[in-house]
């Protein structure tokens, strides 16, 4: 087994061009986390508006 | 403080997509580059015990004190573990049919365990809209939780472990402690899992969150 060289992508290491799909993955998913974080302070802004209904009643 | 957990869990899977294609993993026959699928589908399933073991948590707790805020939480877990089977599954899927050629093999006691798992906590979910007193729901979903975690801990840790399997570790499958022992691929590995752990969590906040700010509105109507 060890003497049968296991095809791995050596090539697309070579060129460079993984570098491209890893930022793009990283992209994709720095947009999703910072779509969280606006949800995130969205509802933080809605349980102070909240809170502040709470205490002027 | 309360949001360095959330950019934590950011940072982690960032260096897990990166470091995940960059480092140097085995060449293994079939597996080939697709061994790095062990960075992203395998913490799914490690997210999603996790989130079942906080709603098991709750569901005593509320069992023990009666407290229906416990209720929400085990409820909101159960959903966020549940929600993290797609991409588990999805992507298992994939990586099935390029390795072991078929999407799907009834003759792998993880996936039928993991099938049976998903069914479980379905039923448990229409069990909890099928009652609509709120106290009633929340007892009877905290007793049926207990079944559900251990039935789920016996279909995907235990069975699959007594029987041949294609996946690795079970069975006597050798192929887990293989890439287990490399330690270059558990210093992406350990953090992508935690990563995805955290992020789970942050998931959990938001809906707990959101079910408690609905709550409070509908004190208002």
């Amino acid at each position: 087994m060890n003497n049968t060289p296991v095809e791995m992508a050596d090539i697309l290491r070579q060129s460079g061009k993984i570098y491209v799909v890893i930022a793009v993955l990283v992209i994709i998913f720095l947009s999703i986390a910072v779509y969280l974080f606006m949800q995130d302070k969205k509802i933080k802004e809605l349980e102070n508006k909240l809170k502040e209904k709470n205490s002027s009643e | 403080m309360n949001s360095f957990y959330k950019i934590f869990s950011v940072v982690l899977i960032v260096f897990s997509i990166i470091a995940g294609l960059l480092n140097n993993v085995p060449a293994l026959p079939i597996l080939n580059e697709s061994i790095r699928n062990l960075y992203f589908h395998v913490p799914m399933w490690f997210a999603l015990i996790f989130q079942m073991s906080i709603s098991l948590f709750y569901a005593l707790k509320y069992l023990s004190n009666n407290n229906l805020e416990n209720d929400v939480i085990s409820n909101a877990a159960a959903q966020i573990g549940f929600f993290f089977s797609i991409p588990g599954i999805l992507t298992g899927m994939l990586w099935a049919k390029v390795t072991w050629g078929t999407f799907w093999t009834f003759s792998d006691p993880k996936l039928n365990g993991v099938a049976m798992a998903i069914l479980v906590y379905t039923a448990y979910f229409i069990l909890r809209n099928a009652v609509t007193d709120e106290i009633k729901k929340a007892k009877l979903s905290a007793v049926y939780n207990i079944f559900a975690y251990v039935l789920m801990m016996v279909f995907i840790m235990i069975l699959p472990r007594l029987t041949d399997s294609l996946h690795p570790g079970n069975g006597g499958n050798p192929a887990f402690s293989k890439y287990d022992l490399n330690s270059n691929m558990r210093l992406v590995f350990y953090p992508a899992v935690i990563g995805w752990i955290l992020f789970s969590i942050w998931l959990l906040e938001l809906k707990i969150r959101l079910s408690k700010l609905h709550s409070k509105i509908s004190q208002y109507e």
